[in-house]
């Protein structure tokens, strides 16, 4: 398991990165997640997220095509790596052990 | 493709943006916030979609994007050790140069080293145009090709002219540093002085050497701390030195408050100040800006003065500040109207109101 941990808006951005699906580049990260979230994220935080999560090595990435709305500069595609579906499946559990661990009179 | 492709975004944002941002994120961020600027366009329209793409460029300007400052193209030729050392030595600079207004008990120390500073500002002039070509000279010296003779002439030449310029400001400065602040801030001068001819002979002997490509730091220095010290000089001193010479006209309130009772009450003015203790003030105030002298106070037949003054100028300059209550006359001569009163033969080449009836200050070279 990676020596690493996993930030609140890290992970949001990772799992859009899964969803996505070798589709996820900034600006389509950035509708996903604001279409599920319903708030504004703004590319400097997307970047910043996604530069950490490929540094800690939880995403991979390549360039891709560029278009004419891009000023012809190329997009860089995001995968999640082996690594990335490790701590995403961690942490969900430590969150479902959280959930678990609530008394049912609490949320009822 | 719709029209709205054809908007452009904003150029100084997208200009800033390739300038801060690291060459190996550019192309992608570049593309991302242009993709945006065009849905935005569509979505919001043109206007509200340009001060989108204004404020995303500044959300991009943090740390990992930036990732480290040796791309910047005019600090690419020196590290980061230099860059900090040379903001520590501008914010000194400008710090002893303002350390004349800051609170305290008068202290002659503090106005030498201002001085010191300030002289910087004037004649470290001199040292501008040979640091510009003495940055032009490293720079084309740390572009030459490997395997290139290394062209060190130029440098080694302009440093050398540095070095005279130092010496000859200092040896003119240092007495006149002595005379007027003292033997503290003459002797910090001879230390600021000694430091800096052994940096420079290192430099020289370095560039003699030509052992090296490497961009030296030291004339960057050379343009940085005068214009630094220049500006601090052209825009601080006056607007502090008004604020203190106010600061210690409002303090005096309570002394010619005192003055004027003890007329009153005894008939005539008191000889000295210490007349005035115990029965008419507590204590005589005393300067509460460090570049401000005590309080001077005279008898005159019928009347008084009250008198501090500051140091302007690289204490080139005093500035005489006087309460008199005698009237001042003006005279007209070649057109031009004089204001005449009894200071005028004492050394002063100006006066002005100091604002606050009564007072005067007097420009003293």
């Amino acid at each position: 398991m990676s020596q690493y941990h996993l930030g609140e808006f890290e992970e949001i951005v990772l799992l859009t990165v899964a969803i996505l699906n070798g589709e996820a580049y900034g600006v389509s990260i950035i509708e996903e997640i604001e279409s599920k979230v319903e708030r504004n994220v703004s590319l400097g935080a997307i970047q910043t997220a996604l530069k950490r999560l490929e540094d800690k090595g939880f995403v991979d990435s390549a360039f891709g095509e560029a278009t004419k709305i891009r000023g012809g500069k190329r997009k860089r595609y995001y995968t999640i790596t082996g690594e990335g579906q490790k701590i995403l499946r961690k942490t969900k559990d430590q969150r479902a052990s959280f959930w678990n661990a609530i008394p049912k009179a609490v949320l009822k | 493709m719709d029209k709205n492709s054809n908007y452009n975004p904003p150029r100084l944002a997208l200009t800033f943006f390739r300038w801060f941002c690291h060459p190996d994120f550019r192309e992608e961020i570049e593309g991302d916030l242009l993709e945006q600027f065009h849905k935005k366009t569509q979505k919001y329209g043109l206007l509200k979609a340009k001060s989108l793409f204004i404020k995303d460029v500044l959300l991009l300007f943090r740390s990992n994007i930036i990732k480290n400052f040796s791309h910047f193209s005019f600090i690419q030729f020196t590290d980061m050790k230099t860059i900090i050392s040379l903001f520590a030595f501008c914010l000194l600079t400008i710090v002893l140069i303002v350390s004349p207004f800051f609170p305290g008990p008068s202290n002659s120390l503090v106005i030498g080293l201002s001085s010191v500073s300030l002289t910087l500002g004037f004649l470290g002039l001199l040292l501008v145009p040979v640091g510009v070509l003495w940055v032009i000279a490293e720079w084309k010296k740390s572009r030459q090709p490997e395997g290139k003779t290394i062209n060190w002439k130029p440098s080694y030449y302009l440093s050398i002219i540095a070095t005279v310029i130092i010496v000859t400001i200092s040896l003119i400065y240092i007495p006149l540093t002595y005379h007027f602040a003292g033997v503290l801030a003459s002797a910090a001068f001879v230390i600021l002085l000694s430091w800096l001819l052994y940096r420079m002979i290192r430099f020289i002997r370095k560039i003699k050497s030509q052992s090296s490509r490497a961009f030296i730091s030291m004339p960057v220095y050379l343009i940085a701390l005068p214009l630094i010290a220049f500006t601090a000089n052209k825009f601080l001193v006056d607007p502090l030195s008004n604020y203190s010479r106010k600061l210690a006209i409002k303090k005096s309130e309570i002394l010619i408050h005192a003055i004027e009772a003890y007329k009153n009450r005894e008939g005539e003015y008191p000889e000295s100040l210490e007349n005035l203790k115990g029965k008419y003030i507590d204590q005589i105030p005393k300067s509460s800006v460090m570049g401000v002298t005590s309080y001077r106070y005279s008898k005159l037949d019928d009347d008084f003065t009250l008198a501090f003054s500051q140091w302007k100028d690289g204490a080139s300059l005093e500035e005489l500040v006087i309460y008199d209550k005698s009237p001042v006359s003006k005279k007209d001569y070649a057109n031009f109207n004089y204001k005449l009163d009894r200071y005028r033969t004492l050394g002063a080449f100006a006066s002005y109101d100091a604002g606050i009836k009564h007072w005067r200050y007097y420009l003293c070279d």
